[in-house]
């Protein structure tokens, strides 16, 4: 899991003078003998260090630390993207510091899981911290650097945004900054890659000076200091002019700033809102098809060609031609199914979702919908997780991290888990209804959205009490770099392709060898009272219930090569709708709710699935039946 | 009065908030002088500005925290 950077941006020759007094007291303290040290340890093992980089949340951590090394962590233009700690290596010879992305706090005393976990990183101890600085909200990063300090562990500070700070026409004194602040303190662009070789440079420094210091134990009785020191200090900086005075008349009122204004706007915001709705899931469903039609089905076709032939070729006994490239063969699904139906969609909700999420759109959005989600007795930012779990239900349920309460957290996942189906789903669904009448899809969704109501209605009723009232920042609407852009989007193809479809290929398997070696008959004449009789599906449907278990799309997709009739599709999908998430889900679950509150959701989800399945079944019989 | 009654495009001084950690978390203070930049109908949430940044308030908390024109 941990890249190594081949950058070394320090040669020897830059290498800047030690402290003569830098290491500990039994050993000579010698410029050239640190030297000689530093140089033994280049040939064997590196000195291994710990950096924790921390900051406000939405200040551009995780994308200093992919830059810093070389390795993707999630990042988006709101608070709380990062709500579970990412690791990686950076080598500045003859240091290996693990560098730890934090996640973003605004205190150390806690008030939701996000922060907890920086405090308890804290606590650990370490030998740098790296404290991203928020150029266009200064005093907001100036208050948790003033909390950072009293740990007593070496700081350096990143200016960052300071490029978009210049533009607001906002100048900083770093010289002074950097007095009150006791540590160095560096411009830069995260976004653009600008500033890190001089961050790179500053932490060689202090890690050099710090030779004798194993590792910065943290005080317990750290992490707080008093607000009046706070703000005697703020008051001070303003005093001096190094931070700008609360009121600002003469704020510019840019074309940004008019936008920003816009989108938020209660009546015309609601407006662009739906449209940028619409307009995301037109885009998915029209290019989805576009891309399938001209590029996944036909490279689907070779592939399947290819194996059929070369298997063929081999003249294996039927049961391994059926197991390889039978009907449900393990040469023929993944690409049916995998490429030539799921990983189009996938591929362009991602590059939707990702352009909303670092716009900063996002959290007007939820702002937006606040009057709505407070009906269901969440508040406004929870939108944001719910409409993650269109893309996949793991990532949503982590992020529900960042609510502020327990409650709200399962209340999130359950409905994600129920209501919401993701971009696999989606694509099966769409290759499901394809040749079906237009408002199959949209009428199924109705019926999701129908269901959150009595969902959270019984939820309310289990965990009582008012949802938490709703506090954000809008982050500054921004115009997401491309290159920024490009490198998220391949990483969450990359995680989608080895994570998400390790669990596919696997109920591919199963069905594959289920279906060569006879068992699958046995069981679906065993599922055939439930599947035949209470769901009007033909028995071999059973498939869709094994093996929607293991991954939500593999839930639709044996229907697809079945002949059903309309009814029967409809039904299907009811099913495999509010059917079990998936293994994935249900593993994450477990780890963030209890194995208890995991049962009750997968059951439930389960027996929901097959009681609406049926309600669908002999609703639609008894609507049909005149006609017929 | 309260901020929830707060007029659009009028500045304000936050008098008292109430104690919830949220508010202290992303820099709402008493002393602090608002704009009042959209009030969301049926209880719904505030959007307030200070010094340039926005912030969304929800409506019930926006009940508690007072105010007064400047």
């Amino acid at each position: 899991m941990v890249t190594k950077t081949t950058k070394k941006p320090q040669r020897r020759d830059t290498l800047p003078a030690f402290k003569q007094n830098s290491r500990s007291s039994g050993k000579k303290n010698k410029t050239t003998e640190e030297r000689n040290f530093l140089k033994e340890k280049k040939n064997g093992n590196l000195i291994p260090k710990k950096i924790l980089l921390m900051g406000n949340p939405n200040v551009g951590k995780s994308v200093i630390f992919s830059g810093l090394c070389k390795k993707q962590a999630e990042s988006a233009n709101y608070a709380g993207t990062t709500v579970s700690v990412t690791q990686g290596i950076l080598i500045l010879e003859p240091f290996s510091c693990q560098v730890i992305d934090v996640p973003g706090a605004y205190s150390f005393d806690p008030s939701c899981e996000a922060e907890q976990i920086a405090v308890d990183y804290l606590k650990q101890g370490a030998d740098l911290i790296l404290c991203v600085l928020d150029a266009t909200n200064l005093e907001q990063s100036i208050r948790f650097a003033l909390k950072l300090m009293t740990y007593q562990i070496p700081l350096i500070y990143c200016l960052n945004l300071s490029d978009v700070a210049r533009k607001q026409g906002i100048s900083i004194d770093r010289k002074e900054l950097s007095k009150t602040l006791g540590g160095k303190i560096i411009e830069t662009v995260a976004v653009k890659g600008y500033g890190f070789t001089e961050i790179k440079k500053e932490i060689y420094r202090i890690l050099c000076n710090n030779m004798s210091n194993v590792e910065h134990k943290a005080n317990a009785s750290t992490g707080t200091v008093s607000e009046e020191r706070i703000h005697e200090t703020i008051t001070n900086l303003k005093r001096r002019r190094v931070l700008a005075s609360d009121f600002d008349p003469a704020s510019p009122k840019t074309t940004q700033r008019r936008l920003s204004d816009l989108v938020i706007h209660p009546f015309w915001g609601s407006l662009i809102a739906i449209a940028v709705l619409f307009a995301a899931i037109f885009i998915m469903i029209r290019g989805g098809e576009f891309l399938i039609r001209y590029l996944f089905a036909p490279l689907s076709e070779i592939f399947i060609t290819f194996f059929q032939n070369a298997v063929l070729h081999l003249g294996l006994s039927p049961f391994w031609n059926e197991l390889l490239i039978g009907e449900y063969g393990i040469f023929v699904t993944p690409f049916e199914w995998i490429l030539a139906s799921i990983l189009p969609y996938v591929i362009l909700f991602y590059a939707v979702f990702s352009l909303l999420e670092d716009s900063g759109y996002l959290p007007r959005i939820s702002v937006l919908f606040d009057n709505i989600m407070r009906k269901l007795g969440l508040q406004g930012s929870s939108l944001i997780p719910l409409l993650l779990g269109y893309g996949c239900a793991v990532p949503a349920i982590l992020a529900t991290r960042s609510a502020q309460q327990k409650k709200e957290r399962v209340m999130i996942a359950a409905i994600i888990c129920f209501c919401i189906p993701c971009t696999s789903q989606t694509g099966a669904l769409l290759k499901l209804f394809a040749g079906q009448p237009v408002w199959f899809l949209p009428l199924l969704f109705l019926l999701s959205f129908l269901l959150m109501i009595p969902l959270s209605a019984v939820l309310r009723k289990i965990w009582k009490g008012a949802p938490a009232p709703m506090v954000i920042e809008l982050p500054n609407l921004l115009l997401p770099s491309p290159k920024t852009y490009l490198r998220k989007l391949l990483f969450r193809f990359k995680h989608f392709l080895f994570d998400a479809e390790g669990p596919m290929l696997l109920a591919v398997f199963l069905i594959a060898f289920l279906s060569s070696s006879g068992l699958l008959e046995q069981i679906t004449s065993f599922l055939s009272p439930v599947m035949e009789v209470w769901l009007g599906l033909p028995k071999e449907a059973a498939v869709a219930l094994i093996a929607g278990v293991i991954r939500r799309e593999m839930s639709v997709a044996p229907l697809l090569s079945l002949s059903l009739t309309p009814l029967q599709i409809f039904t299907g999908a009811v099913v495999s709708l509010f059917y079990l998430p998936c293994l994935s889900v249900f593993a994450v679950l477990v780890k963030e709710f209890g194995i208890k509150t995991a049962v009750l959701i997968a059951l439930s989800t389960i027996l929901t699935a097959l009681l609406l399945g049926g309600v669908v079944h002999f609703l639609g019989a008894l609507l049909l039946a005149p006609v017929v | 009065m309260k901020l929830k009654e707060g007029k659009r495009k009028r500045h304000y001084q936050i008098l008292t908030v109430p104690p919830v950690p949220a508010l202290q978390n992303i820099g709402i203070y008493p002393g602090q002088r608002v704009e009042v930049r959209f009030q969301y109908p049926f209880s719904g949430p505030v959007i307030v500005r200070i010094y340039r940044r926005d912030f969304a308030i929800g409506g019930a908390i926006a009940e508690q925290i007072r105010i007064k024109e400047l």
